[in-house]
């Protein structure tokens, strides 16, 4: 048994089919289990897809490379700007757009990559960090082209699946297969972002099992033994950056069409604080790690707008009057960051290696010293090397 | 493949003896007011094992630094004769080096600790592979062929070097000895000329340092030219076709093993006047 499960782990196939049959079935599943709070829960879904997609792209430069970006937001702030101009005032085709997004992102990422990757460490945190708030700041009062703080409106959405001509070629039922992208349909988007998220996984995937991907690693683990050994630190760094850019490029790009909007509050500090988060939480320099992290914590943080009490009074019905005082209790949508912070204590306490964590981070933050061996079994031993 | 017939032993690769693969022409490296290393001038023979000794500070790792970029000198001249044409080298990257055919260990070991052995090795051969995105993503015929050359040539340098079975082992788990010959390992697969070795025997116990000896044979064998720093008296009286003698940052003699013995200056710099 252990042994099937170990060859299934190491294959791509399996993992790849297993992503496709859970993507394919969850909104049908989530219609099924939620019922009324369909809608919601659809919603939540997209946002988990597109912090999934952010949280990929921040794991190349934080993940694989080791270098910390505290300024991540500002490239989807700029792959949101470009999908939404693109299509709007040019009225560009959505995946044209969207691979425009990518390249812009990637090229903002190489030009801000170029004279910071010199610096280390908590300088080229800062300098980030300081990245981040120009391009909010142009997007602030760039009037006459992003709107500035008014935000964006009337992005178009992406543009229907429509199969129905599949009808005259005699397919029964094809005439009702139409997948469009509405308010109504929102489960809909999700479909749209799982093949863009199934795209990011495996380019992370591939990348991080290369040459390149060791070419990274070596940078993160000894940048001087890894430039004795014929790296060029500042090519792998650029390119990674690059690769990272495009990835929080399309994520913007996608939640620009799906809440067809462009509002720079959504790109603030925070966002990429929060994609951080993700990423760290869920496991860092891991393929799968940033996805469960984003799962766990975008949903978190959606599902707390509602007070968890009235959560608990849904199943509080046998005890006479406890449902009425749990509803009544008090609750602002800002306290859910309370429980949101109190969650990541937790974790960084016990499980700071994150969700599925890479084995030489657990070596790294439970260090036994020469001769050590990890402490635990992961939970999934996703050999991520 | 190439990468793995760089492997197998000698195959009558050794080069003429006479030719001089790197020189080094009045090479100063000042730290502020501080110089580490004076006007240094040496040669290295091609094919043979040159071994540069002095005490603790003398600036030996400095000039090993120099001559592989890592900290560039402040000025002189250093040329080495790389594996097509000559180049001056004192001014390049540290990964441009590694290209033309200098492979360096370090004094305190700089392994990538968190990897696995095999890993280590195989970052090794970077210099020597193409693979770009584009074939990491697509994974190209091209691009999967080359990373089976590299697992299979990794695993023979592991081989080579006496590490082999130990390929899936994290590198920072191995013992001490084991992490040394892994460094030799490493810098094996980038293809070099020339080795640097950073006190390669340092904390090894007698019949570890006779493998050592034993490995250094090898890879001379492989005809690779071997630039040796270290304390082991034994090993380096050893193994040494000419030793120079580094004492604050000067070059205070070269020579044979059996010259430098018997050297007063070598004496005086180890032992002090009084002797």
């Amino acid at each position: 048994m252990k042994a099937v499960w170990k060859k299934l782990n190491a294959s791509t196939t399996f993992w790849g089919l297993a992503f496709v049959a859970v993507a394919a079935s969850l909104p049908t599943f989530l219609r099924w289990a939620t019922g009324e709070g369909y809608e919601t829960a659809a919603n939540i879904l997209v946002l988990v897809g597109i912090g999934s997609i952010a949280a990929l792209g921040l794991n190349i430069i934080v993940g694989y490379c080791g270098l910390l970006n505290l300024g991540f937001a500002g490239f989807m702030l700029i792959g949101a700007y470009t999908t939404g101009i693109l299509m709007k005032e040019y009225h560009w085709n959505f995946w044209l757009a969207m691979l425009a997004s990518i390249a812009h992102g990637a090229f903002w990422g190489i030009v801000l990559g170029i004279p910071t990757l010199r610096l280390t460490g908590d300088y080229f945190a800062i300098v980030t960090f300081g990245f981040s708030e120009l391009v909010i700041m142009v997007a602030r009062n760039w009037d006459h082209v992003t709107r500035g703080s008014k935000g964006y409106p009337g992005v178009p959405r992406p543009p229907a699946f429509d199969f129905t001509w599949l009808s005259h070629a005699g397919i029964p039922g094809a005439e009702n297969f139409k997948i469009e992208f509405t308010i109504a349909e929102r489960g809909n988007y999700w479909y749209l972002v799982a093949v863009l998220l199934g795209i990011c996984l495996f380019v992370s995937h591939r990348l991080l099992r290369s040459r390149l991907g060791r070419a990274w690693q070596a940078l993160r683990e000894d940048e001087v033994a890894a430039e004795a050994c014929g790296i060029n630190a500042m090519w792998y760094k650029t390119i990674a950056f690059a690769i990272s850019a495009g990835f929080g490029a399309l994520a913007g790009s996608f939640q620009s069409t799906y809440y067809t909007l462009v509002d720079v509050k959504n790109f603030e500090f925070m966002t990429s604080v929060f994609v951080l988060c993700y990423v760290v939480l869920g496991g860092m320099g891991t393929v799968f790690g940033p996805v469960a992290g984003a799962a766990v914590l975008v949903s978190l943080v959606e599902l707390l707008r509602d007070s968890p009490a009235k959560y608990l009074a849904k199943v509080m019905g046998w005890w006479p009057g406890a449902q009425e005082k749990l509803i009544a209790l008090p609750w602002v949508p800002d306290m859910r960051l309370m429980i949101y912070g109190a969650i990541l204590i937790i974790m960084i306490r016990f499980r700071p290696e994150g969700l599925f964590p890479s084995r030489s981070r657990s070596r790294e933050l439970h260090e036994l010293g020469i001769g050590g061996v990890p402490d635990h079994e992961t939970l999934f031993d996703l050999r991520s090397r | 493949m190439s990468l793995a017939a760089a492997v197998e032993v000698p195959s009558g690769r050794t080069p003429a003896v006479s030719s001089s693969i790197l020189r080094v022409d009045c090479v100063t490296k000042r730290f502020g007011g501080v110089t580490a290393v004076r006007e240094a001038s040496l040669e290295l023979k091609a094919g043979q094992v040159t071994s540069l000794i002095g005490p603790n500070g003398a600036g030996k790792t400095t000039l090993f630094n120099a001559i592989t970029g890592c900290i560039p000198a402040t000025c002189g001249k250093i040329v080495f004769q790389g594996k097509r044409h000559s180049a001056e080298i004192q001014s390049l990257r540290p990964d441009r080096i590694t290209r033309l055919g200098i492979a360096r260990t370090f004094q305190n070991i700089r392994l990538f600790s968190n990897l696995t052995v095999l890993d280590n090795v195989k970052i090794g051969f970077h210099p020597r592979t193409h693979a770009n995105v584009f074939g990491a993503i697509f994974r190209t015929p091209w691009s999967r062929r080359e990373e089976r050359t590299i697992d299979c040539s990794a695993r023979c340098y592991l081989e080579f070097c006496g590490l082999g079975g130990l390929e899936c082992e994290i590198a920072g788990s191995l013992p001490y000895g084991n992490q040394r010959r892994l460094e030799i390992a490493r810098a094996l697969a980038t293809g070099p000329n020339l080795l640097l070795l950073d006190e390669p025997a340092a904390g090894m116990n007698p019949s570890e340092s006779r493998e050592l000896l034993e490995l250094i044979r090898k890879i001379l064998a492989s005809g690779v030219t071997v630039f040796l720093i270290e304390h082991d008296m034994r090993v380096i009286m050893t193994i040494s076709d000419k030793i120079y003698v580094l004492d604050h940052g000067e070059i205070i003699a070269s020579g044979t093993p059996v010259e430098i013995q018997n050297n007063p200056a070598v004496i005086e710099a180890y032992l002090g006047k009084s002797h």
